[in-house]
């Protein structure tokens, strides 16, 4: 595997979202590859990030507010 | 195995929770309207999360939610249950968020040309300067302002992957694009904010 193939893998390696099969061929070309891993890295990093990311809270008068256009 | 024990009670509880819904979509059809009232309370919260990610303002993304629950009541009929109710709910609110966005952008740029018309010889900044923007911007505004600036395909995977929770699966499903295009996409848009939130992230 080259970096070209494993880019388009990366993603998914970071999330957990591989295959058995294709987690084992990813890790190897990390073994060898830095610059790989670093943009693994990159990715879980900004994951972490928005892990740690709320929308602004919403009040119980604008949900009814929406609960009452919804019955009209 | 302990994993895998986890993951089987988080499907069977997935599965309940699709049942119940199912189950209050078959009562809206017949025309109970308390059953919209519960689709309403059991799934508000994350509608209005994917639609915050995506608009960027709380009053906007309450309006997107209204009108996604709008137009769950008026097709409910045409619902066919060939997907959960919460991929079809969620692919209702990515879309009118999208549109919403694509909406205020154009209201937005006519009434800069607008104001541009107006006011010719206008000098001078008219917010504060760039520096104390920055110096007064958090992490959540600079986030919001981040995931603004990458493109509203890559963003739609981001928010619903990363932000709610979804597998790349029922990403691929609302959405309805390949598992590979959901990893590119996400791919691409947390590279962008890498870029974008390097000041705040390091």
């Amino acid at each position: 595997m080259d970096c070209d193939e494993a880019r388009l893998m990366l993603a998914g390696y970071a999330d957990g979202e591989l295959s058995a099969l294709e987690n084992e061929a990813l890790a190897a070309h990390l073994e060898q590859c830095g610059r790989c891993r670093q943009i693994v890295h990159d990715q879980q990093r900004v994951q972490h990030v928005l892990d740690s990311y709320d929308p602004s809270p919403v009040e119980d008068s604008d949900w009814s507010g929406i609960g009452k256009a919804l019955k009209a | 195995m302990v994993e895998a024990g986890q993951d089987g009670q988080a499907d069977e509880a997935a599965a309940q929770e699709a049942e119940r819904d199912a189950a209050l979509v078959e009562r809206l059809k017949e025309g109970d309207s308390k059953a919209l009232d519960q689709l309403f309370r059991r799934h508000r919260d994350a509608a209005y999360g994917i639609a915050f990610r995506l608009v960027g303002s709380r009053e906007d993304a309450l309006d997107v939610v209204q009108e996604s629950f709008i137009h769950v009541m008026r097709g409910i009929q045409a619902f066919r249950g060939q997907s959960s109710f919460r991929t079809w709910l969620y692919r209702i609110v990515t879309h009118a968020a999208l549109d919403y966005r694509r909406w205020r952008s154009h209201r937005q740029a006519e009434s800069l040309d607008a104001l541009a018309a107006l006011e010719p010889a206008a000098t001078g900044p008219s917010h504060p300067a760039p520096q104390e923007e920055a110096a007064e911007r958090d992490l959540r505004k600079a986030i919001d302002e981040a995931l603004a600036n990458i493109s509203e395909k890559n963003r739609a995977a981001l928010v619903l992957y990363a932000l709610e929770g979804m597998s790349y699966k029922e990403v691929a499903d609302v959405l309805s694009i390949s598992v590979g295009t959901v990893m590119s996409r996400i791919f691409n848009a947390r590279q962008r904010l890498r870029e974008l939130l390097a000041s705040e992230i390091g």
